[in-house]
């Protein structure tokens, strides 16, 4: 008896959720086929049939596509270009991700500790590379970049150093871009910590203080391993991010001079829209996605066992 | 272990009013202090004025006779056990009591003396290696107080450190906390809202409401003789029953009256109302201080016959509480729980007038007071 009854309202519990799940509702679906078809073609689609033109070769025009097999990814073995541009990309990286995060951290922390009305205007002067437009802002660079006319080289002069060729002197070229590069991510990662030190709980801090740290020991003993999420997250997007470096590449110096400028990411744009082998670029964009893949996955292992979430 | 002196200290938060107005108090050494009061009466702000966290507008604060006014926290030689206990997500138990201790430049071999001892008195020996996310509520509340008392320090501030436990463990851990207070014989400031709390561990209870001090004393003295209506009402549950009314003279006998009721005042409490004829007072009585049955008490000298409707009934299991309304204004009695009362059903009442509490009506001061205080010496 006793089961019986039990029985009888979970029954008719269960007949209710069923029900609600089985009226579809297409709306949601309707709403979202606009960006998914987007989406399919513009990525998804472009995604697989570069590793089918990787096989091929095509000039972009010709309605005949050959297939060659791993020719493409031969030929850029042999390729000189190919080793100094991943040269390039990797010192680039390397150069980049840990200044552009240290200085981000640095200047996230200075501004957080800043009070009153200032704070919003620090956060907003040091985000504004962030949003410019990379085009404008390469030109602004390439006029401050100008051995004769400019400005960096009058300060260097100023203080009695050696004035660089920036973006023609093939040994100096590569830093150049270096420091655009940092110059202009510094902000989004200032902006990505920020929003880490306000998710720390200020008891931690009032709790370290009794302990006896004062504010430096609180940074190194609290705010720096608290915001290790923030940091793999940082790190990841700016590793992937340092390996697309493009338009200022394009726009000041067109992987020149001599190639010490040249990377990846530029090459593939050289060897489609420049030289038309649409076959070796889409090789060199197959192994592009496998280095940042492996990277990738490399990274979220290692610093997993890092990451302290509270 | 040691002293603590606030010589008028008041806090402000920017141009708002006094959060605490006027904290004038003497912390014994090795004594157990609770301050008590409702959400923003400023216990807390007091407590964290002790640690440094918070400035102090103005009047001084010592700790042992040395002014800590402008003494940085890691400096003040304090421990302090939070709410949510804070501690270090990134370090194991160990790291997280051994912290302090580094900082404070001690050898290794003797954090590890003083980590481990501090474990074994706290029983987390087997916890040592964990870090706080793997630990239960309790666990981390146990660390919490190690990391306090591992360092030694010369107070122990505790800003509601069982609050966020069950029932059960807050109860079990409020024993471990006062035994702990014997074996270390340390001085102790306990912030809580709770009263039973303030009430079981407790030396002295500082009791607060909207930034004032409403009364410092023992908890048996808080409870028998309160100082004010708001203390009165505060401690002890069910609540102290009021009713307004007005003290009369009638054939050189002194009777409390409302409209419905008038009560003969007791021997004992004649003299304290006799300043009061004819003027408003506030009449108070405890729950516990009303019976249903004669036989339940010793003497019936002071007890007065009231009968009354009961409104409703809440059973606890060992006991019930009866409420009715008298004149408009509710009254609970606490009673021994008995099948037999239902609600609905007329019954009498005995108050025991030598037991009842009398406040002047406008500032809520305890007329009783002064008297009970000198009787007490």
């Amino acid at each position: 008896m006793r089961a019986e009854i039990l029985k009888q309202p979970t029954e008719s519990l269960v007949g209710e959720k069923v029900k609600t799940k089985k009226k579809f509702n297409k709306w949601p679906y309707i709403f979202l086929l606009p960006s998914l078809i987007l989406y399919g073609i513009f990525y998804v689609f472009p995604f697989f049939y570069s590793f089918v033109l990787s096989f091929m070769e095509w000039n972009l025009i010709s309605p005949d596509k050959e297939y060659v097999g791993f020719d493409n990814y031969n030929s850029i073995w042999s390729d000189s270009v190919f080793w100094k541009s991943l040269l390039n990309t990797l010192i680039y990286v390397v150069a980049t991700v840990p200044l552009s995060m240290m200085i981000g951290l640095s200047f996230a922390l200075l501004v957080e500790s800043v009070s009153g009305k200032m704070r919003e205007t620090y956060r907003m002067l040091l985000f504004i590379p962030v949003i410019a437009s990379i085009a404008v802002t390469s030109l602004v660079w390439q006029l401050l970049m100008n051995p004769e006319q400019g400005w960096i080289n009058d300060v260097l002069n100023l203080f009695g150093l050696p004035q660089l060729n920036w973006l023609n002197d093939p040994n100096v070229a590569l830093w150049a871009i270096v420091i655009i590069g940092i110059w202009k991510a510094v902000g989004y990662n200032m902006i990505l910590y920020i929003a880490g030190l306000k998710g720390i709980d200020k008891q931690l801090y009032e709790a370290a203080s009794i302990d006896g740290a004062g504010k430096w020991r609180q940074t190194i003993s609290i705010t720096i391993p608290m915001l290790s999420p923030i940091n793999i997250f940082v790190f990841i997007v700016s590793v992937i991010q340092s390996f697309q470096v493009f338009t200022t590449i394009h726009l000041m110096t067109q992987g020149g001079p001599n190639n010490s400028t040249n990377m990846l990411v530029y090459q593939i744009y050289e060897e489609a829209f420049m030289f038309f082998d649409i076959g070796k670029a889409s090789a060199l964009s197959a192994i592009l996605f496998i280095i940042v893949l492996i990277i990738t996955i490399f990274q979220i292992r290692t610093m997993e066992k890092k990451v302290h979430y509270q | 272990m040691a002293s603590l002196m606030f010589d008028h200290v008041k806090k402000r938060y920017g141009n708002s009013e006094l959060t605490v107005k006027d904290f004038h108090l003497e912390v014994k050494d090795k004594e157990f202090l609770v301050l008590v009061g409702p959400s923003g009466c400023g216990k807390s702000t007091t407590l964290r004025m002790i640690a440094g966290l918070e400035d102090i507008t103005e009047g001084s604060l010592y700790i042992d006779e040395t002014l800590v006014n402008d003494v940085n926290p890691k400096d003040r030689d304090i421990a302090m056990v939070f709410q949510n206990y804070a501690l270090y997500p990134h370090m194991t138990v160990y790291k997280n009591l051994a912290f302090g201790l580094k900082l404070a430049k001690e050898p290794k071999e003797k954090i590890d003396v003083m980590v481990k001892e501090t474990a074994k008195i706290l029983e987390i020996e087997h916890l040592l290696g964990r870090k706080p996310k793997a630990l239960s509520g309790g666990q981390r509340q146990r660390v919490a107080l190690g990391r306090a008392i591992v360092r030694n320090p010369k107070v122990f501030l505790m800003d509601e450190p069982l609050s966020n436990l069950d029932s059960k463990l807050r109860v079990q851990m409020r024993t471990e906390i006062t035994k702990l207070h014997k074996r270390l014989g340390a001085t102790i400031v306990y912030v809580t809202h709770d009263q039973t709390e303030a009430m079981t561990m407790g030396d002295r209870i500082v009791i607060m409401n909207e930034g004032v001090v409403q009364q410092v004393a023992s908890p048996d003295v808080i409870y028998n003789n309160p100082a004010n209506k708001y203390v009165a009402g505060f401690i002890g549950s069910p609540s102290m029953n009021f009713i307004n009314g007005r003290v009369i003279e009638k054939q050189g006998n002194i009777y409390f009256t409302t409209d419905n009721i008038k009560l003969p005042i007791s021997k004992d409490n004649t003299n304290d109302l006799k300043n009061y004829i004819n003027q408003e007072i506030t009449f108070g009585i405890r729950p516990e201080d009303i019976y249903t049955d004669i036989k339940q008490v010793d003497t019936n000298e002071s007890l007065v016959k009231y009968t009354a409707k009961i409104e409703s009934i809440e059973n606890t299991g060992s006991e019930m509480f009866l409420y009715f309304s008298v004149d408009g204004e509710p009254l609970t009695v606490r009673n021994k729980s008995n099948p037999n009362i239902k609600v609905e059903q007329k019954i009498t009442l005995y108050v025991d007038m030598n037991k009842a509490h009398f406040f002047e009506k406008e500032s809520g001061t305890s007329i009783k007071y002064d008297r009970l205080l000198t009787d007490n010496e």
